[in-house]
């Protein structure tokens, strides 16, 4: 029996965070560097970025009511 | 103008006649696949929620699910960002000197192409389906004489219309060559 804290979920939620910005840093550079430039191109990274902020801060509401100090027994 | 900026390795006095993408209900077919995909933690939740709600109180599963989907809708956002890199970076130039294929093909595989207007041997299109035909977009196929025997214009705007446009260049390009060659025979001394 292993006693875990909830701490472990948040920690591999930002890896998986860490990875996403990655990947997303990478599509942003495709578009500015191979892109031609234009308001499509701006409004549709200004969507996915106002996405991303609203995702986190849904996620930040939701998880600052949880207390991630809390353990669980495997 | 900032498009005819764009066009790689510009010849001297070259015209932009055509730049093509993608038709834009390709992209929207996209868009609205992962839309549906991300709604599916809502949906989940509000399955939960009506059959299994004791899940929701647990204590471990509860945060597990936030930052899953928190996860997942992320996931789904940046494949929304990619199918739009993927639309917007596929492009087809045409010029009065030649045809320009640029694609990205996933994030790291960029591959363009280019062949000359007097290569070309034959360019033919279709549309394929309802919405095709009512849309009025379809593929057009380029056959070359070059090393790259035949590429594709996929899901363009007036596929036809992009062909009669072909076609006229060729017919210019080969008429100027024609006119090229009885210029220079008249000159020569009998």
């Amino acid at each position: 029996m292993i006693e875990i804290s909830l701490y472990i979920f948040l920690i591999l939620y930002g890896a998986a965070l860490a990875l996403f910005v990655i990947f997303a840093l990478i599509n942003i550079y495709h578009l500015f560097r191979f892109g031609f430039l234009s308001f499509f191109s701006f409004f549709v990274t200004f969507l996915f970025l106002a996405g991303v902020i609203l995702i986190l801060f849904i996620t930040y509401e939701l998880g600052a009511k949880i207390d991630w100090s809390q353990t669980f027994i495997i | 103008m900032y498009i005819e900026r764009h066009i790689p390795n510009r010849q001297k006095g070259e015209k932009l006649i055509l730049f093509l993408r993608r038709h834009i209900i390709a992209l929207i077919g996209r868009w609205l696949f992962f839309a549906c995909l991300a709604l599916v933690p809502v949906g989940f939740y509000y399955f939960l929620l009506l059959n299994f709600p004791q899940i929701l109180k647990s204590a471990v599963i509860y945060p597990a699910m936030i930052l899953i989907s928190s996860i997942y809708s992320l996931c789904m956002l940046l494949f929304f960002l990619n199918a739009f890199i993927d639309y917007y970076l596929d492009v087809w130039i045409v010029t009065d000197k030649r045809i320009i294929d640029i694609e990205q093909r996933g994030l790291f595989n960029r591959e363009i192409a280019e062949h000359n207007l007097d290569k070309i041997q034959d360019v033919s299109g279709f549309q394929k389906g309802l919405l095709q035909t009512f849309l009025n977009y379809g593929d057009v196929n380029v056959q070359t004489a070059g090393e790259v025997q035949r590429f594709s214009f996929h899901q363009i705007n007036k596929p036809f219309e992009v062909i009669r446009i072909i076609n006229n260049l060729i017919e210019i390009k080969e008429s100027a060559l024609e006119h090229k060659i009885l210029e220079k025979l008249q000159k020569q001394p009998e």
